[in-house]
């Protein structure tokens, strides 16, 4: 009887001291990126490297400010703002000597409307975007040429393929 | 070989007559078990409640004792929870029900009640969430976007089985000491739209794979009906 009391008085006392660590981590995929591709405009079934791309996103800080893309890349994705429902994306194409280039931003503005998925325990909600509309604002020497959504209407919810298409 | 069996059975009559022809003096000093009702409380949800703001709750317990070593077991619960993850937090209110038999597995010795039980239940939950408070999980270099109206997803219910390890000592007169370990596994729930059961009253937290775990510490008191 009171080697039976003793024992469960040792076992109350470790179980007391005894809390749970949390054993899960966010592995599933979150809010998504708008992935683009650089197509070529005088050729459009071909991807066309850019060099020396330089990203700002508006509303951004940190990396972002002013992202670099040095090595020569033929897609991109860029994170879009969950506060409001506008993104304005500036591309500038950095000077080269060697590939002759010259300075030049050019704005890309998405707009959207947002909604919001509950993912999993540890990664919470997500939002995903619906009915995006991507738009370049002209000025007298646009790099690119184009933007063509991949779709349309176009829903932004997976990062598994391109959205836009980029043609110069 | 059954000429043996037969007069073997007949050797066995004669000793259980003359046995039984002896215990009749002897039944007065048997000891009979007690068997009656034994209610009682969680001890440690009290104390839970009164320290922690987020975690409130009681529990009230019970068996009755059937034969020698089955009882029918049920428990009686109210919990208010609160709990905090990485991007969100929600607080769940709800009462559930158990139901189902412990098995003594310890032998007593003589004039003792103390119990080493191995018991199967199965729970039921109705209960109402509230997302108090989520920040969309997204790009950590862009400006984050908080939704602090509460969201209500009222009138969700689960069912589980449950698995229950655990001892009771009787420390005074009628008094009982437990604790029990308990595991659980989801039967069923209902879901809210665009969000989860991520914590069930009873079953507490749902693990990935809808496992769970639980403990409880009690003190009961018996009220004996008859000896046997």
């Amino acid at each position: 009887m009171k080697s039976l009391l003793r024992s469960v008085i040792l076992v109350l006392t470790v179980l007391l001291t005894m809390s749970c660590e949390r054993d899960d981590i966010c592995i599933d995929d979150t809010t998504p990126k708008l992935i683009i591709r650089f197509y070529d405009f005088e050729n459009p079934e071909l991807f066309k490297d850019v060099a020396n791309l330089k990203v700002n996103i508006e509303g951004a800080d940190g990396d972002y400010i002013n992202e670099t893309i040095t090595t020569l890349t033929d897609s991109i994705a860029l994170p879009i703002n969950v506060v409001g429902n506008q993104t304005r994306f500036t591309l500038t194409l950095q000077e080269n000597e060697v590939l002759e280039q010259e300075e030049n931003a050019d704005i890309l503005e998405i707009t959207y409307t947002q909604e919001d998925v509950f993912v999993s325990r540890p990664c919470g909600y997500k939002a995903i975007f619906n009915e995006v509309v991507p738009e370049l604002e002209k000025d007298e020497d646009n790099w690119i040429d184009d933007i063509v959504p991949l779709k349309d209407p176009l829903d932004i919810n997976n990062e598994s393929s391109a959205h836009v298409k980029i043609y110069h | 070989m059954s000429r043996s069996i037969i007069s073997l059975l007949f050797l066995l009559l004669c000793v259980t007559g003359t046995a039984q022809r002896l215990g009749k003096e002897k039944d007065t000093t048997q000891y009979k078990d007690r068997y009656g009702i034994r209610v009682g409380l969680d001890i440690v949800r009290p104390i839970y409640s009164f320290f922690d703001e987020n975690d409130k709750g009681f529990e009230l317990v019970g068996d009755y004792r059937l034969t020698k070593r089955f009882y029918l077991a049920a428990e009686l619960g109210y919990r208010d929870h609160t709990r905090q993850e990485d991007f969100y937090n929600f607080t769940t209110k709800g009462q559930y029900i158990k139901a189902g038999v412990d098995y003594n597995a310890y032998k007593n010795w003589l004039g003792m009640e103390n119990m080493i039980i191995t018991g199967l239940r199965y729970g039921f939950s109705t209960f109402n969430t509230t997302l108090n408070e989520s920040t969309i999980n997204s790009d950590p270099f862009l400006p984050e976007r908080t939704e602090t109206d509460p969201v209500d997803y009222d009138n969700l219910n689960a069912s589980w089985a449950e698995l229950v390890l655990g001892l009771k000592v009787e420390v005074l007169q009628n008094v009982f000491l437990g604790f029990s370990f308990r595991g659980n596994v989801k039967i069923t729930s209902s879901d809210p739209e665009n969000f989860k059961n991520l914590y069930v009253p009873g079953f507490e937290r749902v693990y990935v794979n809808d496992y769970g775990f639980s403990f409880n510490y009690t003190i009961s008191y018996l009220i004996p009906f008859y000896r046997k």
